[in-house]
């Protein structure tokens, strides 16, 4: 893990202000989003973040972080 | 004092935000020219607005070419007219005044908004554009029925308006 | 600041303080659960999902909800916050905890008092109500006993500060060359201006709104309570957010793992405040009738300048932040947020109330904006605004700093800190969900502080979304802050009903990397910017106050049954104030 089990869970809860704020921003834009598509959108985000965190570090640095499990 | 340097850009950048924000406003108030509810009007007697010139019947009038006065009392829970009707593309000044609690005039959705203090006329003037419907709410607490204060504005095409139509 | 050398809890330290602060802890979660309890009922009855009681009654809801949290949550936990902040940085006791306790008796019998006449307003048998909601503007009226709880709540708090000065004047005699510890000077400032802002609802309540109620004076005028409670009005919110901010200075890099930044920035900061929240009141009238532009204007400045010690906290506080990662062995631009201890619900919960709090300073300079303040005043715009300052910044630290204190306190374990984690996160995610609802509801028309929304001769047009979103947005957001809530006082009570640990941290709080003596003395002057600070109070307030009473009398315009000698004196007194007027112009 490139972070620590708590961490992942803020970074998913931050992830919903991002979600929600994005979804008016590309309304502007002219890209309507149904509800569905968002969290549609949502979950491939935190799909993304997972895979990033579980991923192996390739700059290969060891993080010496006490919050680790 | 000790002030680090990034901690000065901070600080630089935060007066820029502030100057700049009291510009755009000034702006607006100056250069577009939003003019500010204010305390150009004078008083009213709340309990007797029956004997007031205007405000003992109130409604929409000409007073220019293009150009309408409406006078509306607020009380609890409903405004007096109700619905108001003026034409498109005209300067519509609206006079608001309360005979017994604190409401608001406020048209849904846009900026025509005021409190409606009693003893106190609120002027505010706007110009309308296309025919249409909007809601007119008061949105300022004034009792167990302010959730039923409300009317509209009826804006209809310019060769479609008859003052007469008042009633 | 030689701090831990007295090592041990705050309960070991100063039992007696501890034992104070605790009771008010108590008190003011007794008024959150209630509180919380009513924000759901309002949500509910509002979006027409469950009606338990007619419309009519919503507005006993509204002003339970505004008064327990805004008042009682706040500020009982606040009392408690400086009282330990004081004590701690000191290193001393209080004076007299007899007079301690006196000050908290007053202010809880104050609230049973305003409690009872709201709840009153549910039930037809009790002849009582106060559906005046927080603002109480007049000529709507409540039962006097509501005025006078609030009145003795608002003396209560005055002594408490007064507590707080006696603490620090006993030090000083004994450390006469000694700069005011941070936690101190910051308590002191804010007593400061709290007690300078807190005379407008005093003398609005006292002099016109509890008499009146009475029936010993017949009418009041509406224009000037409301812009006496204005000028109260906004100051308070700095009262409310001081001791989060204070939490975010001294607590928060001292969790991060670091030290604070700076200290002469943060005395900076809370000079700011002491000097700028009173004479800014008036923004909350930018629509009002009466009051002139120019008067608007100056106001707008005012508000626009005290954005400066907010930008400031927030580049503080971040620093501190990033310090503490660093130390903690963080790299990276970014990286570094990494090596925070985010499973600690205490660091979780003050990080996310900092955050929300910037989405918060954003609306803020909107709503400070006075000419595109005519869109949003009084939408539900404002309300998502404050509930992301006082229902997040606030709200959300206090919880989370409470996860600190109660172990403090009380020598007992925290119950949980995975369930604090999840209690903190829940009210993240569901005040992201509502505020930002009632925030683009709020653009579209939707008004604030109505039993039925939902109007038959027009539709709200949404930009984007629809208005089911948007309300299922906010029915979602509330039910998880109710949750949320609800698992707070669950983690209270478990840890109040656990076994005494001595195994717990001493009490302390961060120390600076600049200290106090890069600030200059004259930070620590609280005369000259008390002076200060009456001085811009009375330039923003004097002519405006004048010239409502010029064009209105005392008593408000309309056949004045007041009293023979009360009209003489507003007589001489009107004749005063406008030849004052007059000369000035």
């Amino acid at each position: 893990m490139r972070i620590s089990r708590a961490g992942l869970l803020v970074a998913i809860a931050v992830l919903v202000p991002i979600v929600v704020e994005l979804r008016t921003v590309l309304v502007h834009l002219g890209v309507e989003m149904s509800v569905t598509e968002t969290g549609l959108l949502a979950a491939a985000m935190v799909g993304v973040l997972l895979a990033w965190a579980v991923a192996p570090d390739v700059r290969g640095r060891k993080r010496s972080n006490g919050e680790s499990e | 004092m000790k002030i680090h340097t990034y901690e000065k850009f901070w600080l630089a950048a935060s007066m820029l935000l502030i100057v700049g924000f009291i510009l755009t406003i000034t702006y607006g108030t100056v250069g577009i020219g939003i003019a500010m509810v204010d305390d150009s009007a004078d008083t009213v007697d709340p309990d007797n607005l029956g004997d007031h010139p205007k405000f003992s019947d109130p409604g929409v009038e000409q007073v220019g070419e293009n150009e309408y006065d409406v006078y509306v009392r607020a009380l609890q829970f409903a405004f007096i007219p109700g619905d108001v009707e003026v034409p498109a593309n005209s300067t519509v000044t609206f006079h608001v005044t309360s005979s017994d609690v604190i409401h608001s005039y406020s048209v849904v959705g846009t900026n025509a908004n005021t409190m409606v203090i009693p003893g106190e006329v609120a002027t505010i003037t706007v110009e309308t554009e296309e025919p249409g419907e909007h809601g007119i709410i008061c949105t300022e607490y004034c009792g167990s029925g302010h959730h039923n204060m409300a009317g509209k504005l009826i804006i209809v095409p310019e060769d479609e308006f008859e003052l007469e139509e008042e009633q | 600041m030689s701090l831990g050398a007295n090592s041990g809890t705050y309960l070991d330290q100063f039992p007696g303080e501890a034992k104070v602060i605790r009771t008010a802890f108590y008190s003011s979660f007794i008024a959150l659960g209630i509180g919380a309890l009513m924000g759901l009922l309002q949500v509910f009855h509002r979006l027409d999902i469950l009606r338990l009681i007619p419309s009519e009654d919503y507005y006993s809801y509204l002003t339970l909800h505004a008064v327990l949290l805004v008042l009682t949550f706040s500020i009982f936990f606040l009392v408690g916050v400086f009282t330990w902040a004081v004590t701690t940085s000191l290193d001393r006791g209080l004076e007299d905890l007899r007079y301690t306790w006196g000050w908290y008796g007053l202010m809880a019998v104050g609230t049973l008092m305003a409690g009872v006449a709201i709840i009153g307003g549910f039930f037809d048998s009790i002849p009582m109500s106060a559906a005046v909601l927080y603002t109480f503007y007049a000529p709507l009226q409540a039962h006097p006993l509501f005025y006078l709880g609030l009145a003795l709540f608002i003396v209560g708090s005055w002594l408490a500060g007064l507590d707080w000065f006696r603490s620090w004047w006993a030090w000083r005699s004994e450390n006469p060359d000694e700069r005011i510890p941070l936690p101190t000077f910051m308590a002191l400032t804010t007593t400061l201006f709290w007690i300078i802002s807190s005379m407008g609802v005093a003398i609005s309540v006292v002099v016109f709104l509890l008499p009146w109620s009475l029936g010993l004076i017949g009418q009041v005028d509406a224009l000037l309570t409301r812009t006496l409670f204005w000028f109260f009005g906004h100051a308070v919110v700095y009262f409310w957010l001081m001791p989060a901010y204070m939490l975010w200075y001294v607590m928060l890099p001292k969790i991060s793992g670091g030290k604070l930044f700076s200290d002469p920035l943060a005395r900076v900061v809370f000079v700011l405040f002491l000097i700028l929240s009173t004479p800014t009141g008036i923004h909350h009238q930018y629509l009002d009738p009466g009051i002139a532009e120019g008067f608007k204007f100056i106001v707008m400045v005012n508000t626009m300048f005290l954005l400066l010690p907010s930008l400031l906290t927030a580049f503080t506080v971040v620093a501190s932040m990033e310090h503490g990662a660093r130390q903690r062995g963080g790299t990276g631009y970014f990286g570094w947020l990494r090596a925070l201890p985010w499973r600690d619900p205490v660091f979780a919960g003050m990080a996310l109330a900092g955050l929300m709090f910037a989405a918060a300073g954003f609306s803020g300079m909107i709503n400070a904006g006075m000419n595109i303040n005519y869109l949003v005043h009084n939408t539900w715009w404002i309300v998502g605004h404050f509930h992301l300052t006082i229902g997040t910044a606030v709200a959300l630290t206090f919880m989370a700093t409470t996860y600190w204190f109660l172990p403090q306190l009380t020598n007992k374990e925290i119950w949980s800190k995975s369930v604090g984690l999840a209690q903190v996160l829940l009210w993240f995610v569901g005040m992201t969900l509502m505020s930002n609802a009632m925030h683009r509801s709020g653009l579209v028309g939707v008004p604030r502080r109505t039993a039925e929304p939902q109007y038959s001769g027009f539709d709200y047009e949404v930009a984007a979304g629809s208005m089911a979103e948007l309300n299922m947005q906010v029915a979602i957001g509330g039910t998880l802050l109710f949750i949320s809530t609800l698992l707070f006082l669950t983690v209270v009570v478990m840890t109040v009903w656990g076994s005494k640990v001595d195994t717990l941290p001493a009490n302390g709080y961060a120390e600076t990397l600049s200290g106090p003596e890069d600030a200059p003395l004259v930070l620590d002057n609280l005369k000259l910017w008390t002076a200060i600070a009456v001085v811009l109070v009375v330039l923003a307030y004097a002519l405006p106050l004048a010239s409502i009473i010029g064009r209105r009398g005392l008593f408000g315009p309309g056949g004045s049954p007041s009293p023979q000698f009360i009209d003489t004196l507003v007589f001489t007194g009107q004749a005063i104030v406008d030849s004052a007027v007059g000369v000035i112009r």
